[in-house]
């Protein structure tokens, strides 16, 4: 892959990554639960400044995948590293989780807190001054749409409210790369056009996105780079048209992980 | 469609069990049928009137009943939800009615139909007229508390966010109000059985809980009048109860949840916190337990229980001798309230994981919460009751044994966290693993008082009155030196073991 726009622009965080290393290099990571293997030695490399999709269908891996990328699951074997700092390391794993902005999927966040309050803990516990937490807080719920929602509790936000503040949670500190799996999921056509803008804005900046969907359009519209998984393995990676390879993604990711053609119901003829 | 939901309930239950630790599944149904037997042998044994054993056995069948409403009302029904057929085109007063057969045949009516048995084994002492009586008294008190847990759990469920918060509070009282008169009940027994306490033998038997045991007592006598009105006043309470049960299921279903405020625009008084990574745990974690309904519910818990047990034997025996412990209880208690937070956090644990260097900042925020909320007004009812007691001797017990507590639950709260980390159920309500790890807890804060409690007691043996006071510094310096030693144990526990825990919180909600 090739590095897009490695120097880092002013709204990113003030911790350096390696010179000229990717922003992130997974190293045979590898992950099994009982007898089933859901990731098998995947090495993939993404380089600074670029926009990644990870597409797979149900079950492919791409959140254990991402979960063992950033530390969240420890791997049964190989690491990862984000701009040359190795996240499983003692020696690394601090710097790299400075520089990552995460969101997981099907993890909680706490939910008797309102948006404001969650990302006014998040700053403090990462022990940015008080008045830049006030700021980008602020600054952050306007601009998803979530100011109204202020004194709302996340319990009661609805699931694409959730994926907005998660996504303000990851961006608050200023990270280098993001790592966001399903970003868009449950988000409403206008909201996801302004996460589209503050993406387009933080790649522009010099951050890197790694993205995992199940829309192949939208990867199409956003990603100038696609990491195809199925099996728990990467089956094919590298810049959107090379994947595609002059045809649509939906039909080389259809080709690629061998799904049948689909099929209506029998009775709906009768 | 009561097959259905049988077969239904069956398989969610199966699934469930699938996922529960198989020991603690074991203890939890063991020492309920322990207290199911325990209550038969309440109606085996001697008593000095008839009038005795219609106010005791009243009472255990108010524990029971109210129990049984009462832990509804706190987790719902976990397993049959009324929002999995809100969706169905099912016709509402069946589905009703099917809920209401199928709650009937809830595990928990086994148990306590082993412990309503009793008044059948007392009835049997009577003869055969007043055992008829006592079976079918027994059927009515089941189909009863039946249908009102069944109405509770509906009714203050786990449902809206906002339906479940109060009802949670609301339950907390009737519960603590329960295991207070559960904890009490040797010595409630003693005083029915002598008839020192004549208003709540009256109480006891006013209440419908009362009216099987008064109707076998009015059958022993012959008074076929009061039999039939006992009775018939089960079955129409029943009835009535069944028939509104329709309403309040539908009034759930179409509950849509409306969003839960949090307190006003101001900036609450914990802004006056350091603007640290501590404080920021620290606040967060105050409007937990102000907010959170299973921790708030736990410190009602703590205060209604530790003051009352500690309260009571002056209220129903004339004795000031536990009144200046009531704050000490209440903290033990609040103690445990703390033994399991990340497990009640869940997956949120995630946040702790990716900020880096913030296992220090968790714990010690965790800790100055927990004594920020508790501390206050465990140190208020220790100074009021014992000044309340006129107790001087109790002064330094008292003050050493207080900090000691404050400090040792202070310092396990985090630690114990860490350890067997207990998720909540789908509803989010305790599992009886969690239960039982809070019972466990009970015993161990307790026990961080021992090093003050051996320098009172070596003062007491020896008659040295200075030395009982100089267990106030052993106290203070024992929950100082347990605060920090366990909180340093919990920092490097949280550091090896988060992600690990994280897993297991994952595991848990999938």
């Amino acid at each position: 892959m090739t590095a897009a726009r490695p120097t880092p622009g002013p709204g990113l965080g003030p911790v350096a990554g390696e010179q000229g290393a990717p922003a992130l290099r997974i190293a045979g990571l590898a992950k099994s639960f009982g007898d089933t293997a859901a990731v098998s030695d995947v090495e993939l490399t993404v380089s600074s400044g670029s926009f990644l999709g990870l597409v797979g269908p149900n079950g492919a891996g791409k959140t254990t995948l991402l979960s063992m990328a950033i530390g969240l699951l420890r791997p049964d074997r190989g690491t990862a590293f984000v701009l040359g700092h190795d996240v499983w390391s003692k020696a690394g794993s601090a710097t790299a989780k400075q520089l990552i902005g995460a969101l997981p999927d099907g993890l909680a966040l706490p939910h008797r807190l309102t948006g404001t309050e969650l990302l006014t803990y998040i700053g403090l516990l990462r022990a940015m001054p008080e008045e830049v937490v006030r700021d980008r807080a602020a600054e952050l719920l306007d601009v998803l749409d979530l100011a109204h929602a202020g004194r709302t509790l996340i319990a009661d936000y609805s699931t694409g409210m959730r994926k907005k503040i998660g996504l303000a949670s990851a961006l608050l500190h200023g990270p280098r790369v993001l790592v966001l799996d399903e970003p868009f999921e449950a988000v409403d056509p206008v909201s996801a056009a302004v996460v589209r803008a503050i993406l387009d804005g933080f790649i522009a900046a010099g951050g890197t996105v790694v993205m995992s969907t199940h829309v192949m359009t939208l990867v199409e519209q956003v990603c100038d780079h696609v990491a195809v998984m199925a099996h728990g393995q990467i089956l094919r990676t590298g810049t959107l048209s090379a994947v595609r390879g002059g045809q649509t993604l939906e039909a080389a990711f259809a080709e690629l992980v061998g799904a049948a053609p689909a099929r209506g119901l029998s009775w709906f003829a009768s | 469609m009561v097959r259905v939901l049988i077969a239904l309930r069956r398989t969610i239950v199966r699934n469930q069990l699938a996922r529960t630790n198989p020991a603690m599944l074991l203890i939890g149904a063991g020492l309920v049928l322990l207290s199911a037997l325990g209550t038969i042998w309440l109606g085996l044994v001697s008593y000095p009137s008839q009038a005795a054993a219609t106010d005791v056995l009243a009472l255990v069948f108010l524990l029971w009943a109210g129990g049984r409403v009462a832990q509804s009302a706190l987790a719902g029904d976990a397993v049959l939800r009324p929002e999995l057929f809100s969706l169905l085109p099912l016709d509402r007063r069946r589905l009703a009615r099917s809920l209401l057969v199928v709650g009937l045949l809830d595990p928990a009516g086994v148990f306590m139909a082993i412990a309503f048995a009793a008044l059948v084994a007392r009835a049997a002492r009577l003869g055969a007229a007043a055992t008829a009586v006592a079976v079918l008294a027994v059927i009515l008190s089941l189909a009863l508390a039946s249908v009102l847990s069944t109405i509770a759990g509906a009714a203050l469920g786990p449902g809206s966010r906002r339906g479940h918060d109060v009802g949670t509070i609301v339950t907390a009282v009737a519960l603590s109000v329960v295991a207070v008169a559960a904890t009490l009940l040797p010595a409630l027994d003693t005083a029915l059985r002598r008839g020192t306490v004549p208003w709540l033998a009256d109480a006891l038997t006013w209440l419908p809980t009362g009216w099987g045991p008064v109707a076998v007592q009015a059958a022993a006598r012959g008074d076929w009048l009061a039999v039939f009105g006992s009775l018939a006043g089960l079955a129409v309470l029943t009835v009535a109860a069944a028939d509104w049960w329709p309403a309040v299921l539908s009034r759930r279903m179409d509950a849509a949840a409306r969003p839960a405020h949090a307190g006003g625009g101001r900036p609450g008084w914990w802004s006056a916190l350091p603007r640290t990574p501590a404080g920021a745990v620290t606040a967060k974690e105050i409007r937990m337990w102000v907010r959170d309904p299973i921790r708030l519910t736990c410190l009602l818990i703590a205060v209604i229980v530790g003051a009352a047990v500690c309260a009571i034997p002056r209220l129903t025996g004339g004795t000031y001798l536990l009144l200046p412990y009531g704050g000490i209880l209440t903290a033990v208690i609040a103690g445990a309230c703390a033994c399991n937070l990340y497990g009640s956090d869940g997956t949120s644990l995630w946040l702790t994981v990716m900020t880096p260097d913030s296992s220090r900042a968790d714990v010690h925020g965790r800790q100055a919460a927990w004594l920020i909320v508790v501390a206050p007004y465990t140190v208020a009812i220790t100074v009021a009751f014992t000044a309340l007691s006129g107790e001087h001797a109790a002064w330094p017990w008292a003050l050493a044994v207080l900090p000691a507590v404050l400090g040792g639950a202070a310092g396990l709260a985090p630690f114990s966290s860490l350890i067997s980390v207990q998720p909540l159920d789908e509803t989010g309500g305790p599992t009886p693993a969690y239960s039982l790890k809070v019972h466990i807890a009970l015993v161990v804060v307790a026990l961080t008082a021992l090093v003050p409690v051996a320098v009172l007691v070596a003062a007491h043996v020896w008659h040295e009155p200075w030395l009982s006071w100089a267990g106030v510094p052993v106290g203070l310096a024992t929950g100082a030196g347990l605060t920090a030693y366990l909180g340093r144990r919990a920092v490097s526990g949280l550091e090896n073991r988060q992600v690990r825990i994280l897993r297991v919180l994952a595991d848990a909600e999938r």
